[in-house]
């Protein structure tokens, strides 16, 4: 299973897809935390309150679509460049082909997570020194704001993982994840909240503490999505397993 | 050793394989052939693991694929569906089947060189051709050392060059003891190469033979110091024997063993002993399977 999680590992690095997509996470969570910092005070937010902390660090999430694509590539992707047929004659256990893959998207999830949470703070402290403020980090909930965005990156490229196991069409997966996101979801949360917040995309927000709507716990939120993961990928693996490579 | 027994594969209401059974056994080159469509391509992938058959068994050495222990370390492989990143050099696509296989990755280098592709292993496949993804197919294919090597089309993407020099890679490695299954729907690719041929045509086996058994029977071509003593000889044996060109004879109804025989007891040196047979045989088969298709 090492051995798996290595060469995982060594796929992205051969590539420049994943050095593209954090490059692309660094400058959309900057600029989203810049933007934010802005925003809320042009809105009147007292950036040093609570409330300002989570407006302005709770886009440190940002970034966790794009481990959702980078997971769906990891899977999905296989079968798009033809390497799943090299990949399942070296290990024709397609469970621990599947698994590697979960852990090693997990693991550069956490990364990218880390890195985003790393940019955002730096941004924010930046920010708020820019208009005369002091970012409150100890009062306010700011380390679980971004120890959530960490989670949420690592779980949405689990996520993205999962799917792309269980679709096969990386374009098709891509396109489908974003529409849910962006628009099946809003949609469902906008018609019946109770129900909505349980949806994968209002559940990463609730990881970062986003002050919009009435949103799960982190715990329960980072379960949820753990959940849907874990759910999606024994579905995967049990498709997989019955149908040819 | 590669055997299949019953193997049967359907797509829907298509059976791409109906009931083949073969056997190609260590240290020689079993060559599978049929036209494009006759479900080589299938057969070999249930062979492989990588598709489940409906019905019947697969044992690579006496075990499914799935059970083999290091699957590299004993089976290579080349398919058509083998792909590789674009993005990825050559050496790295290399380097990744190396470590997921726990090889040794000093392998990479020794099989890039015996493929003939260590200039352009620091180049990115995308801007490799059809003959260098076929080579970098075969590196990944020779990794492990396996004892087994399952072909399926490598000649596609070849150069007459780079199909001569496969035809002499799969020899030496058959006289190293190692099974060698090798397809194509190119009779003459094979031909030249196979102890053994299965033919399959629409999903069955339609002919399983050795080289010597489709060779009895057919044309062999001799070029001799004494042309005139040995069509006495032949004839003398009840062979058909006609002038085919200065100092050669075609002979028919002789092996060439049996030719090489007569000439060596009569102390005839010989420059040249070749048989059109297993091809001219083989073609005709082939020319038959391909006018029923056309026919139907």
């Amino acid at each position: 299973m090492t051995r798996l999680l290595r060469a995982e590992i060594l796929k992205l690095r051969t590539t420049r897809t994943v050095w593209g997509l954090l490059i692309a996470t660094v400058a959309l969570t900057g600029a989203a935390v810049a933007g934010a910092v802005i925003v809320a005070d042009n809105a009147g937010t007292a950036l040093e309150s609570d409330e300002g902390v989570r407006l302005v660090l709770h886009v440190s999430g940002a970034g966790a679509v794009l481990v959702l694509v980078l997971g769906i590539i990891m899977t999905a992707g296989e079968y798009r460049q033809g390497t799943a047929t090299d990949t399942f004659l070296t290990t024709p256990d397609r469970w621990q082909v599947l698994g590697a893959k979960l852990v090693a998207a997990a693991g550069v999830g956490a990364l990218f997570g880390v890195l985003s949470a790393g940019v955002a703070l730096l941004v924010a402290t930046h920010m708020y020194q820019l208009k005369g403020y002091t970012i409150p980090l100890d009062a306010s909930g700011a380390g679980s704001i971004l120890l959530g965005a960490v989670f949420y990156a690592s779980l949405f490229g689990a996520l993205g993982a999962a799917l792309g196991s269980l679709v096969r069409n990386q374009i098709g997966a891509i396109v489908g994840c974003l529409a849910w996101l962006f628009v099946a979801e809003q949609i469902v949360l906008g018609i019946a909240p109770s129900f909505g917040r349980y949806l994968p995309a209002a559940a990463g927000r609730a990881l970062v503490r986003d002050p919009a709507g009435s949103l799960l716990t982190q715990p329960t939120a980072g379960l949820v999505l753990a959940l849907y993961a874990a759910v999606i990928m024994a579905a995967g693996i049990y498709v997989e397993r019955r149908r040819d490579a | 050793m590669i055997e299949l027994r019953n193997v049967t594969k359907r797509f829907g209401a298509t059976v791409a394989v109906d009931e083949v059974s073969f056997t190609a056994p260590s240290g020689k080159v079993t060559g599978f052939l049929g036209p494009n469509g006759a479900g080589k391509t299938s057969t070999i992938r249930v062979l492989l693991g990588l598709a489940r058959p409906d019905d019947g068994e697969v044992r690579i050495g006496g075990v499914p694929y799935q059970d083999l222990g290091s699957p590299r370390r004993e089976v290579g492989a080349v398919l058509d569906s083998i792909g590789f990143h674009p993005a990825r050099t050559g050496r790295n696509h290399l380097r990744v089947l190396a470590l997921a296989a726990g090889l040794d990755p000093r392998r990479v280098d020794e099989v890039l060189e015996l493929v003939d592709l260590q200039a352009a292993a620091g180049r990115k496949v995308g801007g490799y051709s059809l003959g260098m993804r076929q080579r970098l197919a075969l590196a990944g294919a020779l990794l492990g050392d396996p004892a087994v090597l399952v072909l399926d089309e490598p000649a596609n993407g070849l150069d007459p060059a780079g199909v001569a020099w496969l035809r002499q890679l799969i020899t030496s490695w058959a006289a190293q003891g190692r099974t060698v299954l090798v397809s194509s729907h190119v009779l003459t690719e094979i031909a030249l190469v196979a102890d053994r041929v299965v033919i399959i045509d629409r999903g069955k086996v339609v002919r399983e033979a050795t080289a010597a058994e489709l060779g009895a029977g057919a044309t062999v071509i001799v070029r001799a110091a004494d042309t005139e003593r040995l069509a006495e000889l032949a004839l003398a044996r009840g062979w058909v024997v006609e002038p085919a060109g200065p100092d050669r004879l075609a002979i028919v109804g002789a092996t060439l063993a049996e030719v090489g025989e007569v000439a060596a007891g009569a102390m005839i040196a010989l420059s040249e002993l070749s048989a059109t047979s297993a091809t001219a045989q083989l073609e005709n088969l082939f020319l038959d399977l391909t006018t029923t298709e056309v026919a139907s």
